[in-house]
């Protein structure tokens, strides 16, 4: 007796058109070429951007040109002195004074531009260097904020009073009233 | 078509698929020769690819025919999954066999295929008892009985068992045509189907038990 299985596999077992795999790589053939994906140049090119982009921020912060923080040019942000943020010392925002915006302890973008600085620093006149090494008066200590604990009174009020209301008898038997026609 | 077209992506020795019969080429598995050829056509190499569409596109037709049922659906399935195969196989990780892998593919886009056929139920009825293939196979089978007698009862058996495999739910109906298929293992067709190996078991066991209640 002919079995479930064959009767299934007979169902399926039908050779394909003998030019099945001739269209298969017909269509293959349709295909753009490919080969294995190399996407390194794209990195690399975005890369290379990238490291370009970086090293011009960094020379952007460290050039020391009005305008910019950290800059080593009088009148701006930097100023030496504490309480104020500073520069001539390695990091964007300046570090090194206590109690300043600063990078104590982190690495700072400028730090390798410290040596060319103090050769920068030479180079600065009379009147520059005097302008630099100013002191400005520190800023007075300013204690911490306290609020005192408020205390207040109840604010509950007090009980309301209220007098009797006390009304006068109507008269009912119609004197005082005008019959009008 | 020969496989030392490649050799120089492999060291290991060739031998020509031709040599193979085509029962034979189904069961090549990813053997040393499988892997020179997969690892060839990752790197581009169209001719090994090549290569292994002479030798697995019989199979994966067969596969896309058990969820099909219509040759000229398969044939086209069978196509679609070659190219998306090219595309993807520089992807391919070895996870499973190539064979598992391109089966798995042509499936998803057979099963895409009939999802998108409006009354497929309808025209697999009519296929079922009206291809021409189909035919030919009841007819071969047919042929195997000697007595007119029992060649009758032979294709009315057939016809009875056709409609009841028509009248199984598409998962029954599908693992039970691919374990029948003679193409796959248990582990494959779970790869496939993306269930366990002991879903595939059940369904298999289930569709011959409601297909013998019908007949019964």
């Amino acid at each position: 007796m002919i079995d479930i299985d064959r009767i299934a596999r007979h169902s399926i077992d039908t050779e394909p058109s003998a030019d099945l795999e001739a269209r298969v790589l017909a269509r293959l053939d349709a295909e753009p070429a490919r080969g294995r994906r190399r996407t390194w140049p794209v990195w690399a090119m975005a890369g290379g951007v990238m490291a370009v982009a970086a090293a011009g921020l960094i020379g952007v912060l460290g050039s020391g040109s009005p305008g910019v923080l950290g800059s080593r040019r009088p009148g701006v942000l930097g100023s030496g002195s504490p309480g104020v943020l500073e520069s001539g010392s390695p990091g964007v925002l300046g570090s090194g004074s206590p109690g300043v915006l600063g990078s104590r302890g982190v690495p700072a973008v400028a730090t390798a531009e410290a040596g060319p600085e103090v050769e920068k620093t030479a180079e600065l006149t009379v009147e520059e260097l005097a302008w630099m090494d100013r002191r400005l008066p520190a800023l007075p200590v300013v204690e911490e904020l306290w609020v005192d604990f408020l205390e207040y009174e109840s604010i509950q009020p007090e009980a309301l009073s209220i007098a009797p209301l006390i009304m006068t008898a109507l008269p009912t038997d119609g004197a005082g009233m005008e019959r009008h026609h | 078509m020969v496989v030392s077209k490649s050799a120089a992506a492999s060291p290991m020795p060739m031998t020509s698929v031709d040599e193979l019969s085509p029962a034979d080429r189904v069961l090549v598995g990813d053997t040393p020769q499988i892997r020179a050829l997969v690892a060839a056509a990752r790197e581009g190499d169209r001719t090994a690819f090549d290569e292994l569409v002479a030798i697995y596109h019989r199979t994966v037709f067969r596969t896309a025919m058990a969820a099909l049922g219509r040759r000229e659906d398969a044939e086209d399935a069978t196509q679609d999954a070659f190219v998306l195969a090219w595309r993807k196989v520089s992807h391919f990780r070895g996870d499973s066999t190539f064979k598992t892998w391109i089966l798995t593919i042509v499936w998803r886009q057979a099963l895409d295929r009939r999802r998108s056929r409006s009354r497929w139920w309808q025209r697999t009825s009519s296929w079922r008892v009206g291809d021409s293939a189909a035919h030919d196979d009841m007819d071969r089978l047919i042929s195997l009985e000697a007595d007119p007698e029992r060649q009758s009862q032979a294709r009315h058996r057939i016809r009875q068992v056709r409609q009841a495999m028509d009248r199984l739910s598409p998962k029954l109906r599908d693992t039970l045509l691919l374990a029948a298929s003679g193409d796959h293992g248990y582990s494959e067709i779970a790869q496939m189907l993306r269930v366990p190996v002991g879903t595939v078991k059940w369904r298999v066991a289930e569709a011959r038990r409601l297909i013998q209640r019908e007949l019964s």
